[in-house]
């Protein structure tokens, strides 16, 4: 920067009188969904399942949306998560203001930058508060112990049970293997199957399906448990930003995409009070997003 | 044996072509080392004059006996051990039937057949042999058939070839624009016996572009001119300089394409792909966003060539006509048609000077009922090979940084090319000229006749001297020049532009 050669002021001016004339601006055409609501975009949910990202990471902040009470948010789905903040979804498109729908397209958020958002449109809510809407700050604590388990074990063990994609398909559309997000997700970090005491370097990931299932099963309880007769975790009086993640692991789990997932399924079944505060739930989530297309 | 036997065994006695008696004069005396040059000098003449004495006779023998009847009993290929029999046979026999030549049972009823005759036919065996790119020498001879059934007028026409190497590897590193490429080609001649072709290209980028290639090729007809050619590939496209995003490409393409002297080449192409908008920079716009993801194209294209520029990248005179056509929609997200044309002109205009007038335009009209097209299918315009003084694929319809690309196109230029003073015959020309364009997207409420009027109502226009240099096979262009009228939207590059490249406006 410091070696840049400034530009002669003669040159400058004789730059500034080009171009002679200017035309009007070539307006581009308008977005494929545009709407005067923000839009939530998110992978696409199953046709049997109304409005719920098959995407447990785009549910998560479906229910976190849906639970904090915001209203008319909408959703899309038809946007491939490369397109997404940091090639992922889900994100939230943020309309312009009406003076200004001429110049801006509006603005992107991440999911990251959702709670600032929601804290900015709601102001005062309970969310927003020291104790984040739990009951006292031990809960608050406790919370973030869940949180571990439920982004940990869990979300390991329903990623296990994810297909295979054949060669063919995994050429073509390039898909992340599931084994490197569960060794990003286990706590801690799995083994590699092969390299120890040798020149060779590390390869491949060493995880025991049948520990993971195990510990997928006493996290599964550990949460029945848990809830036991309440309304929301951890004794709330209203819904919580856990009681958002919970939903999202127990949804995906309990409406699986592919058979593998039966068994992880299964283990949910056999407590009654997680199925029935998932259909509750789901029945919240489900009612606060509309689809918009073009 | 001949008709005009005296004639034939005894020429008339005629003069050398030069005199290779040399006298003495001359000869250096003083020193051994002059003399040993000059005997050299001496020899060697006396040679090239034998040489051409010889060649002087035998055409004149060979001229003065055209007439002379003389047929083809059998025609051999030697050498060609890794090439079928029936693939000669199938490029041989059609010239055969051409001359009215008729092996083994003897001389057509149309036609005599003539030393003449024999000869244009071996020279027309001899050149496709050469065509098919097998052999690196092929040498005719004539020799006296050795059937026993054979007349004394029988002969045989014998080609000694040698084959080409079958496999070539070349590995190359590559330095330049800020990125390294190491690239690995595997080339495999005559794969099938019948002059196919294997070629397979793996390269990769220091910024993990990579690209791999593998193509088939195998002449169609027995003239060569038809060939087809079977290609599956993938390769990573960088489209940040313009849409902040990468392209990914996998997929595999059949094509005929066929030449004919008169009216140029004709190319028929059926392309699948899928294709895949990834790796969006963090500052991409919502619009290019929305295009992310996979998209398949089925389609099937034709495209027309005739090219009578001398240098196809820095002609001199000439013309260049393209026309190209394509229909996807035959499976696949993308449904469309699409037309494109090129075309350029160049004529000299006497004291070294060249004028080059060039035109290109393209429409693309969606064939779904809401009318969208895909970024990936959408016409870019800008930049030093489309119109100067803009930068690359800025034209037409942008959001932020990102140009989202145009459904109807237009472009002219007119180029004055000269000579440096006094240095006519440097590869460096000077460059004056003035360029228009503009790149729109249509809108479904006007008429296309409406969209093709607003379009070139609005031009965008850039004028400008610069230096073109001609480093074969590409074109070196550095330009100082102005855009004159723009589009607010346009991205522009006042000053000075480069360019390399072959295909410019």
């Amino acid at each position: 920067m410091a070696g840049r050669v400034p530009m002669p002021e003669a040159l400058k001016m004789l730059y500034s009188q080009f171009p002679l004339r200017y035309t009007a601006a070539i307006l581009p055409p308008p977005l494929n969904a545009s709407s005067s609501a923000p839009v939530l975009w998110i992978a696409p949910p199953l046709a049997t399942s109304k409005y719920l990202s098959t995407d447990v990471e785009c549910l998560k902040w479906q229910a976190y949306i849906a639970l904090r009470g915001l209203k008319d948010i909408n959703i899309r789905w038809d946007i491939y998560s490369s397109g997404g903040i940091d090639g992922r979804l889900p994100c939230l498109w943020i309309p312009p203001l009406d003076s200004e729908r001429q110049l801006s397209r509006g603005e992107l958020l991440g999911a990251r930058t959702i709670p600032g958002w929601a804290d900015e449109i709601q102001g005062e809510h309970v969310w927003n508060t020291e104790s984040e809407g739990y009951i006292d700050e031990n809960a608050r604590d406790e919370s973030r112990a869940w949180v571990a388990l439920l982004e940990g074990v869990v979300h390991a063990a329903l990623l296990i049970h994810q297909s295979t994609p054949s060669p063919l398909s995994a050429w073509l559309y390039s898909p992340s293997p599931a084994l490197s997000h569960m060794s990003a997700t286990l706590c801690p970090p799995p083994a590699p199957m092969t390299g120890y005491n040798s020149v060779i370097p590390c390869q491949g990931t060493n995880i025991q399906a049948l520990s993971l299932h195990q510990r997928y099963q006493e996290a599964i309880s550990a949460l029945s448990e848990r809830l036991g007769t309440d309304k929301w975790f951890l004794g709330s009086s209203g819904p919580t930003p856990l009681d958002a993640l919970i939903f999202a692991y127990l949804h995906i789990a309990l409406h699986p995409q592919v058979k593998n997932m039966e068994r992880a399924r299964t283990e949910i079944t056999h407590h009654v009070n997680l199925v029935a505060w998932e259909r509750k739930v789901r029945f919240i989530v489900q009612g606060a997003f509309k689809a918009v297309f073009s | 044996m001949f008709d005009d036997e005296d004639g034939f065994l005894a020429p008339g006695l005629k003069p050398p072509l030069a005199n290779t008696s040399a006298p003495r004069d001359l000869e250096p005396t003083t020193s051994e080392q002059l003399l040993l040059k000059w005997q050299e000098e001496r020899l060697q003449r006396r040679l090239q004059n034998d040489y051409e004495s010889q060649m002087f006779r035998l055409s004149e023998l060979v001229n003065t006996n055209l007439k002379l009847g003389l047929r083809i009993r059998a025609i051999r290929v030697e050498g060609a051990n890794h090439t079928r029999d029936s693939f000669l046979s199938t490029i041989i026999e059609p010239i055969l039937r051409s001359e009215n030549v008729t092996i083994p049972s003897g001389i057509s009823d149309t036609q005599p057949e003539t030393l003449e005759s024999v000869l244009h036919t071996t020279r027309r065996i001899a050149d496709l042999l050469v065509q098919t790119d097998i052999f690196s020498s092929v040498n005719p001879t004539l020799v006296k058939s050795r059937d026993p059934l054979a007349t004394d007028k029988d002969v045989d026409v014998v080609f000694k070839c040698k084959e080409r190497g079958r496999m070539f590897l070349q590995t190359a590193t590559e330095i330049g624009n800020n990125e390294g490429t190491a690239r690995l080609t595997a080339r495999l001649r005559n794969v099938f016996g019948g002059a196919e072709k294997f070629e397979a290209t793996l390269s990769y980028g220091s910024f993990t572009r990579q690209a791999f290639s593998a193509n088939l090729t195998a002449p169609l007809t027995p003239d060569l001119r038809t060939v087809g050619s079977l290609a599956a590939y993938a390769n990573d496209r960088d489209l940040s300089s313009y849409a902040s995003c990468k392209e990914v490409l996998k997929g595999a393409k059949a094509t005929i394409r066929t030449t004919t002297s008169l009216f140029g080449s004709h190319e028929f192409a059926y392309d699948a792909v899928l294709r895949q908008l990834t790796d969006f920079a963090p500052n991409a716009s919502i619009s290019i966003r929305e295009s992310a993801g996979f998209s398949s194209k089925s389609s099937i294209s034709h495209t027309f060539i005739r090219d009578t520029r001398d240098i196809p990248a820095a002609p001199n005179q000439g013309s260049y006509v393209k026309l190209f056509q394509e229909l996807a929609g035959l499976g696949g997200d993308a449904s469309f048609l699409k037309f494109e044309a090129e075309s350029q002109v160049i004529t000299r205009l006497g004291l070294g000077q060249r004028l080059s007038l060039s035109a290109r335009g393209g429409i693309l009209h969606s064939l779904i009922p809401s009318g969208d097209t895909l970024f990936n299918d959408r016409f870019q315009l800008g930049g030093p090979f489309s119109l100067r003084s803009f930068k690359t694929n800025a034209l037409g319809p942008r959001d932020g940084n990102d140009s989202l690309g145009g459904e109807i196109y237009w472009a002219v230029g007119a180029s004055l090319l000269g000579d440096l003073p006094r240095k006519a015959h440097w590869p460096v020309k000077t460059h004056l000229f003035v360029n228009a364009g503009r790149l729109d997207i249509r809108n479904p409420q006007s008429s296309l006749t409406q969209t093709i009027h607003a379009s070139l109502s609005k031009p965008s226009v850039s004028a400008g001297v610069g230096i073109m240099y001609h480093l074969n096979p590409i074109r070196v262009e550095l330009n100082f020049a102005f855009p004159l009228i723009a589009a607010r939207s346009d991205g522009l590059q006042r000053g000075f532009q480069a360019g390399v490249g072959i295909d410019f406006l």
